[in-house]
């Protein structure tokens, strides 16, 4: 039966071109930028490359600190770190580095702007660089102060083409550093794992000094099931926040250990908000979801009601044929299930567009948007995308299939005439 | 006396727009028994196929009573209407009423779509039926590639595929020049003494209505004797 509505469904698009070419182009267009937002939601939330390890990992990306004079929001410092982080017992692991922050060398006369993260040990035992020269920071390198750097495979090919980078100097931030491993490059959406040059974070004079400063805290666990005890154990270790100076005094510490999802949930919904307080909430995730499934059907819906106003006009031109197929017995729900079924086929011609169009416009994002972006058709996107083009088909096909499939037999017969 | 196959009671059909009625059949009473072949006659207009089409099933009345198989059918919905259409009735219409985009095969398989049945059985059946009519050599042609006659016979294969116990015919030769009308006469006359299948036809030819057993005659959507 399938193979018949198969053949009935192309035949029908080929019969009216321009409105098929309509229909196609709208559900093409609709579903490319789905696919494309999903590819992008999907590349922040399980990130390939050295974040692979994702789903055993909680951050710390932000803090609120908030003392009887003054409030301070940032990314933790190294003396939180100490105090509230690196004691957890549930975490295998526990890492504290800066976030990138620009740098700029001279390079041959030429200014160049590179992104520098200090970072300690565990960082590099946390996540998993594709290491291609050299070797990765160590634990000596760290307690000793060690003026070392690991670099990208762009930076290398920057500033020592064609040649190893491996024992090279690099000036960064008016210190040099001697290379001494190249890793792959790392996409910026990869946020925990991106930057161009990473140094022993002990290279820093003053980096012990700050509650506040731009940094990351990741909590490992061996055990993924382990990230909600880790959570709770942050959070419990928070009620127990020792007030502090820094010059001003704070007696209360704010955050939350996050997954991707559930930062990239606060950071939406907690913008949303009023104060900083709501951008801490503990899990936003349903609400997130909700929300992004809402934008989602509302944003298939417009194109959805276009593609069904153009269905329900060519009723009459399928009329004699529905009454046929009602005279020899088809019910409603057959009929409402074939119309629903074409409807989704020509969604699926307009999905294959789009998956032929989505690739160019990720690879346009990243050559423009994202530095070192790698956002690709993975086969969660795929998935992802054929659930779009089903919704899609469904929610453009349903209602002129049920209204197609209540035509009185004998009406339609006549051509709607009496209908 | 056999239970009659099909039974109208007093039946009226209205057509009813904003600005007018037209009364297309009015107390219109008959039986038709298992295994009759009978023809619906009257002038153009006066409610012949909207008779064919409450008596099909595929018009409800707007009063009176239509008994099929001895149920009552007139206040049935469409989910138990849709299998007394599919197993019992079969159609022949004027027009032939051929899906172009399908072939004649796939044209013809199309009511045991919605029976029950694995597809080896349906392309028996569909075969079995185009040998009746005597297309089998016609299988994966599309309907513009035949005459006339041919596309009938497709359309009447379609409407016996499912072994239906009445078939309705819509003037099934009022599009064909008389040699091929004459072709599907003797198809429905066989069909009707070599497998009992009941056939009520709507014509306006009075020589093809003489050969069926009855005829009803219709005029301003009464029935006249």
């Amino acid at each position: 039966m399938l193979r018949n509505y198969l053949k009935i469904a192309l035949a029908v698009l080929l019969r009216r071109r321009f409105l098929t070419f309509v229909n196609l182009f709208g559900a093409a267009l609709t579903l490319t930028v789905l696919v494309v937002a999903f590819a992008i939601f999907d590349s922040f939330v399980s990130p390939a490359g050295a974040q692979h390890r994702q789903n055993q990992i909680v951050s710390i990306v932000r803090i609120l600190l908030t003392g009887p004079n003054s409030e301070l929001v940032g990314g933790p410092g190294y003396k939180f770190y100490e105090g509230y982080a690196a004691p957890l017992e549930t975490p295998d692991k526990v890492s504290f580095a800066t976030t990138p922050n620009p740098t700029i060398s001279y390079l041959d006369g030429r200014k160049v702007t590179s992104q520098l993260r200090r970072t300690d040990a565990p960082y590099w035992e946390i996540l998993d660089f594709d290491v291609l020269d050299g070797r990765v920071l160590q634990t000596d390198d760290i307690d000793q102060g060690r003026f070392v750097a690991v670099i990208n495979e762009t930076t290398a090919n920057t500033y020592f083409p064609g040649e190893s980078a491996i024992g090279k100097k690099i000036t960064a931030g008016g210190d040099s550093y001697e290379v001494v491993g190249v890793v792959a490059d790392e996409a910026e959406i990869s946020r925990l794992a991106y930057s161009d040059i990473w140094v022993p974070l002990t290279t820093s004079q003053t980096y012990r000094d700050q509650w506040i400063l731009g940094g990351q805290i990741m909590l490992y666990v061996d055990d993924p099931s382990q990230r909600a005890a880790v959570q709770n154990e942050f959070k419990q270790a928070l009620e127990g926040f020792v007030a502090a100076d820094d010059p001003h005094r704070f007696d209360r510490a704010v955050s939350v250990a996050w997954t991707p999802l559930g930062m990239l949930a606060s950071f939406i919904i907690g913008n949303m908000s009023s104060g900083f307080d709501d951008k801490f909430a503990d899990d936003r995730v349903p609400q997130f979801l909700a929300l992004a499934g809402a934008i989602t059907l509302l944003f298939m819906a417009l194109p959805a009601i276009n593609m069904a106003n153009l269905n329900i006009g060519r009723m009459l031109e399928r009329a004699p044929e529905i009454g046929l197929r009602k005279a020899t017995g088809a019910s409603r729900l057959a009929l409402t299930g074939q119309f629903i079924f074409e409807n989704v086929v020509l969604c699926a011609l307009g999905g294959l567009l789009a998956f032929a169009i989505a690739p160019l416009v990720l690879a346009y994002l990243n050559a423009t948007l994202f530095t070192y972006g790698r956002l690709t058709l993975s086969a969660p996107v795929f998935v992802a995308g054929f659930i779009f083009i089903l919704i899609f088909g469904v929610l453009s096909g349903a209602y002129p299939a049920w209204k197609m499939a209540r035509l009185e037999p004998a009406a339609a017969l006549r051509g709607l005439q009496h209908a | 006396m056999p239970e009659p196959l099909i039974a109208l009671s007093e039946v009226q059909k209205i057509y009813r727009t904003d600005r007018m009625e037209t009364v297309a059949l009015q107390a219109v009473s008959l039986t038709i028994d298992p295994g009759e072949f009978v023809s619906i006659m009257g002038p153009s207009g006066c409610g012949k196929s909207t008779l064919l089409n409450v008596l099909g099933l595929i018009d409800k009345p707007t009063r009176g009573a239509v008994t099929f198989a001895g149920r009552a059918v007139s206040g049935l919905g469409d989910a138990q209407l849709a299998p007394i259409r599919n197993q019992e009735l079969g159609f022949v219409f004027q027009s032939f009423h051929l899906i172009p985009d399908l072939r004649v095969i796939d044209n013809v398989e199309l009511p045991l779509f919605y029976r029950k049945g694995a597809w080896r059985e349906r392309r028996r059946l569909a075969l079995e039926a185009l040998a009746v009519v005597g297309l089998a050599n016609r299988v994966n042609h599309f309907p513009t590639e035949l005459s006339g006659g041919q596309q009938q016979r497709v359309a009447i294969a379609r409407a016996i595929v499912g072994k239906p116990s009445l078939l309705l015919a819509d003037e099934p030769t009022g599009n064909l020049d008389s040699q091929m009308s004459e072709e599907i006469m003797g198809l429905l006359e066989r069909l009707n003494t070599e497998q009992g299948t009941t056939i009520i036809m709507v014509t306006h030819d009075q020589a093809k209505a003489d050969r069926t057993r009855r005829i009803f005659r219709l005029f301003d959507g009464q029935l006249v004797h």
